[in-house]
């Protein structure tokens, strides 16, 4: 039997990133989720938004979108209507820890994540046992270690009844942030 | 654009249209409209041959007929029994357009890939499969599979 998961709590007022195509009718919709399913919900489940730490978490996403395709990142247009939204989540919400060894195995989940320990990538089956338990738990997600970046962490947000994301700022065009910044440009 | 062109295009197109069809029998307005229906029915045509920069002969086998019928569409229009095939390669290059390079897209057409099972887009559309074709295009560039 696993034990309870681990909890941490997010900053308040901290940006979130999410990747959106322009033809959604709302990038932030969580329902949307629901109704297809994710890594860490089955079809059902209650609204979802999945959500990027960081720009770099979000741009890999498009790379990610591409595995396996006959498109390379390269071959995209500048104008390509992929855009990056940032966004922010209510005050006090705590969610489920899936990026430390501890947090993982309180989960039920390989410390390897998102790689099995033998290798391949551990399935959306696994991730979606674990989320029972930590809606179950009265927890508002789980945050993971990316499986699109290296060094990335994702969220899955369960938006309280009533609760809403809200894009915080403009929303970025995809030749603004397709690339990674020149160290030239990066503040401080 | 000629004169003559924007001085009727300033006209009310309904108008022109009832009174044109006031002389349909006309063998000028026959031509007019034969020549007006070719030109929109072949228009994707030429999209598509532009857009995949594929030859007559190329675009023959996508469309299992001979490199001179290829040719001949391209002055009267695709007949109706290719209407739906032409369509849903159309339809994947209208989304190929919006998210690749233009000068990428030949290339892109051409790479296979494992989403469609190690074919390419062409040889999906050389096998007849178009509307996998369409769907393909769809999937790959549907962020909604990583990040729902």
């Amino acid at each position: 039997m696993t034990p309870g998961p681990r909890t941490v709590r997010l900053d308040d007022g901290r940006t979130w990133w999410r990747v959106a195509d322009l033809a959604w009718d709302d990038p932030v919709d969580p329902t949307w989720a629901d109704r297809t399913g994710g890594r860490w919900n089955t079809p059902g489940d209650g609204p979802t938004l999945y959500l990027n730490a960081d720009t770099a978490t979000a741009r890999a996403q498009v790379g990610r979108m591409l595995q396996g395709t006959a498109i390379d990142p390269e071959d995209l247009r500048d104008d390509a209507p992929f855009v990056l939204v940032p966004v922010g989540l209510p005050a006090r919400q705590r969610v489920a820890d899936a990026t430390t060894d501890v947090g993982l195995q309180a989960l039920g989940l390989p410390r390897t994540y998102p790689r099995r320990a033998r290798g391949g990538e551990v399935p959306w089956s696994e991730c979606r046992r674990a989320a029972r338990a930590v809606r179950a738990a009265h927890l508002r997600g789980v945050l993971s270690r990316s499986a699109a970046a290296d060094d990335g962490q994702e969220l899955a947000w369960f938006p309280a009844r009533g609760a809403r994301a809200e894009v915080t700022g403009p929303v970025q065009p995809f030749g603004a942030w397709r690339h990674e910044p020149a160290a030239a440009d990066v503040p401080g | 654009m000629s004169r003559t062109v924007s001085a009727l295009r300033r006209l009310d197109p309904a108008s022109v249209a009832a009174e044109i069809s006031t002389s349909v029998d006309d063998p000028w307005t026959q031509e007019f409209l034969r020549a007006l229906d070719a030109r929109v029915r072949s228009a994707p045509l030429e999209r598509l041959l532009a857009t995949w920069d594929l030859s007559a002969a190329a675009a023959g086998r996508v469309f299992g007929v001979t490199r001179q019928a290829v040719s001949k569409w391209r002055g009267s229009g695709v007949p109706d029994d290719r209407a739906v095939a032409l369509a849903d390669l159309v339809a994947a290059t209208d989304v190929l357009e919006r998210y690749v390079r233009r000068e990428r897209i030949p290339a892109v057409v051409r790479r296979p890939a494992e989403v469609l099972g190690g074919r390419s887009l062409l040889q999906l559309a050389e096998e007849g499969r178009y509307a996998e074709v369409r769907a393909g295009v769809a999937r790959m560039l549907d962020l909604r599979r990583v990040q729902p």
